[in-house]
């Protein structure tokens, strides 16, 4: 309740702040600093990831992200704010927009399209929200992130090594936004050419704060090692040990990287089970048990986000609640994801 | 009299669920291609289609991504009925019916109007084929125009013939093709061959624009040949065991309904593999321009192994297919 106050307070200040913009009323300079500063500072991201009320969240986030556009008008280099900006729009995108899109019934397939794009172009704007932040901060960063010659990763990772502990945010939001962009459309081929430059980022962040967010940049990389071709950079053994060092430095408060590694890692798994040279009942049994076992992991996985308790980390409720909701979908949709046992009959061909 | 009672009230009330939607049957189809394509588009909306065509009565539950494994893999699984239909390429469907790769001869069909032509002719001869086999097919779309990238840049055959050419070993007849043809082809799988061609192992490849892209190849051999080598189709395969499980009257809209997101499949390929090629232009693609003259080379040079084509690919099939474009070139 209190935490629900405190949020409504906000967005009263965001939006009064919002009308006395952009009505024209003669705020200067250093009042809209200081204003930036307030709405970016320490305390103002924990306002929303304490909340425990998703809908709320999700309500009020836009007109948030619209108030900080609009001061940033007036104040576009404010690094702080563009952190907040940029940051805003990647997990709106992905805890409002992505993600309950990918949870819908597969009858309303047409709108779960039109949100995946609408995701893509939000996270894209985010992650262009941040890479002017850095710009700011090293000059040149953005020529460099757009080279397109052969040795343009060589030459990112070489300039990013003069950033130290405090871009580590933007590091990260830079990479997780571009990252999520891609994943929503693995055609966007200039997406596609440039998503190792994101990773590039994230191993910097990773290099100078691995603990950032209680692991974040561990469970990214869950994801990114697992999910790409390994002609593209993609590692399974990669991708465990990200996996181990983010439980570790998550110490069981956080249910999303049990969700992360059981979509990412455990589902894709099921291709692997080999089918038996011959149709016998036994070798048919192994088979299935086999395929089983994997189910029965990406269950226990599923269960074990479940087990977190929200309350008791309270800076992470919303992240584990939601992270708790995606659990819940898939193991009341089991079978849209593994191919169980069936009750047909096969076919000889 | 009371249980006569009770099953009136029974009977009643499973006519009053039966005009309830409700799925009757599940229809579980796997595609190695991922849901955010133009593939993993088009078979969601063929799950709407059917459901809504269907009341209700056919879900079709689509596995993407390689979830169900390679296609090969999808085949098998259909077979122990673990899986009821599937998505396949040329590559897959020449393993239960080797008549469709001719479709493929390097060099015999080049341009959309003769495929469509061919296809016209030849499908239902093919679809009978997979009718033996106890599958049936629901539509058919093209899968991309296969072309050459390469290291060094090509123009004639004798530039490419000496170069170590990647071929993928599922597709045996085209490796074999090639070989006979004087090229140098080298057995890689798809996953091993950036780093073949980061060390030097192998010099080319051929694919389809979207592929090199898409993985990135196209970066270490940076110059395309633009000339269609071959086409490979795509296809929607159910087995007769689920076909024969649907209500019959509603098999013609079903399958109206996979004839239309094929026709929407073909559109998009067309337009990502334009975008594909211009995205890669702009990061390093060069793209060879191939004037009458220089296609009438690689047609002269093909032509010498005419014969040899028919010991790799279906006699039958790839005579008949040279018969039909014999056809069409008169029409003209």
């Amino acid at each position: 309740m209190r935490t629900a106050r405190r949020c409504t307070f906000g967005i009263f200040l965001v939006l009064t702040a919002a009308v006395l913009l952009t009505t024209g009323c003669s705020i200067n300079k250093l009042a809209v600093n200081a204003l930036a500063n307030t709405l970016s500072g320490d305390g103002g991201g924990s306002v929303f990831t304490s909340d425990e009320d998703p809908e709320l969240v999700g309500d009020a986030l836009p007109f948030a992200l619209k108030m900080y556009e609009t001061i940033l008008l007036q104040s576009p280099d404010h690094e702080g704010l563009l952190l907040a900006t940029g940051s805003g729009f990647i997990s709106y995108a992905n805890a409002f927009v992505a993600t309950p899109a990918s949870m819908l019934p597969f009858e309303e397939w047409e709108r779960q399209q039109a949100e995946q794009e609408r995701a893509k172009k939000l996270y894209l704007r985010g992650r262009d929200y941040l890479v002017h932040a850095l710009e700011v901060r090293y000059p040149g960063f953005r020529d460099v992130l757009e080279l397109t010659s052969p040795d343009a990763r060589d030459q990112l990772a070489s300039f990013v090594q003069q950033m130290a502990d405090e871009d580590v945010p933007y590091l990260y939001w830079i990479g997780a936004g571009w990252v999520a962009a891609f994943a929503l459309d693995a055609f966007d081929l200039e997406l596609a050419f440039t998503v190792t430059k994101a990773q590039v980022l994230m191993l910097r962040a990773l290099e100078l704060n691995e603990a950032y967010s209680d692991g974040a940049i561990h469970d990214f990389l869950v994801q990114y090692y697992a999910s790409l071709p390994e002609s593209m950079g993609g590692d399974r053994e990669k991708a465990e040990f990200h996996h181990r060092r983010a439980l570790e430095i998550a110490d069981g408060r956080l249910a999303g990287p049990y969700v992360s590694y059981a979509e990412s890692v455990v589902l894709p798994r099921q291709a692997q089970v080999q089918l038996p040279e011959g149709d016998s009942e036994e070798e048919m049994r192994g088979f299935y048990d086999a395929l089983q076992s994997v189910v029965d992991e990406f269950v226990a996985l599923m269960n074990k986000a479940l087990a977190v308790d929200p309350d008791a980390y309270p800076e992470a409720r919303l992240v584990n609640i939601l992270a708790q909701r995606k659990a819940g979908w898939y193991l009341r949709n089991l079978e849209d994801f593994f191919l169980l046992e069936s009750d047909l009959e096969g076919e000889e061909f | 009299m009371r249980r006569l009672r009770r099953s009136i009230v029974l009977a009643i009330l499973l006519l009053i669920l039966g005009t309830l939607p409700a799925f009757g049957i599940t229809i579980k189809l796997a595609s190695v291609a991922p849901e955010q394509s133009p593939w993993g588009s088009a078979l969601n909306q063929l799950a709407v289609d059917w459901a809504r065509i269907s009341n209700g009565q056919v879900r079709l539950t689509v596995y993407h991504n390689a979830i169900a494994g390679e296609e090969s893999d999808v085949l098998r699984k259909m077979r122990i009925g673990q899986l009821q239909a599937g998505v396949f390429t040329s590559a897959g469907m020449k393993q239960v019916v080797p008549e469709v790769f001719s479709v493929s001869v390097p060099f015999m069909i080049r341009s959309e109007e003769q495929l469509n032509y061919v296809m016209e002719r030849v499908t239902p001869e093919i679809e009978e084929l997979f009718r033996e086999n106890r599958l049936h097919v629901l539509s058919w779309s093209r899968a991309g125009w296969v072309h050459f990238f390469s290291k060094q840049r090509v123009v004639y055959p004798q530039d490419l013939k000496p170069q170590r050419l990647a071929s993928d070993p599922n597709d045996q007849e085209l490796q074999q093709a090639f070989k006979i043809m004087g090229y140098t082809p080298i057995p890689m799988p798809q996953p091993e061959l950036l780093t073949s061609l980061n060390s030097g192992l192998v010099d080319a490849f051929y694919t389809s624009p979207l592929v090199a892209g898409g993985y990135q190849w196209f970066a270490l051999a940076p110059h395309m040949l633009d000339l269609k080598v071959a086409p490979f189709l795509g296809t929607i395969i159910i087995t007769d065991a689920a076909w024969r499980r649907i209500p019959n009257n509603i098999k013609d809209e079903l399958m109206a309904a996979a004839r239309r997101v094929a026709e929407q499949i073909d559109e998009d390929v067309r337009e990502l593999e334009a975008d594909a090629v211009d995205s890669m232009e702009r990061y390093g693609l060069q793209v060879m321009e191939v004037t009458p003259e220089i296609e009438q080379a690689w047609v002269d040079d093909v032509s010498l192994y005419d014969r040899a084509m028919l010991d790799v690919f279906d006699a039958g099939m790839t005579q008949r297919i040279r018969e039909i474009l014999g056809e069409f070139q008169r029409r003209r």
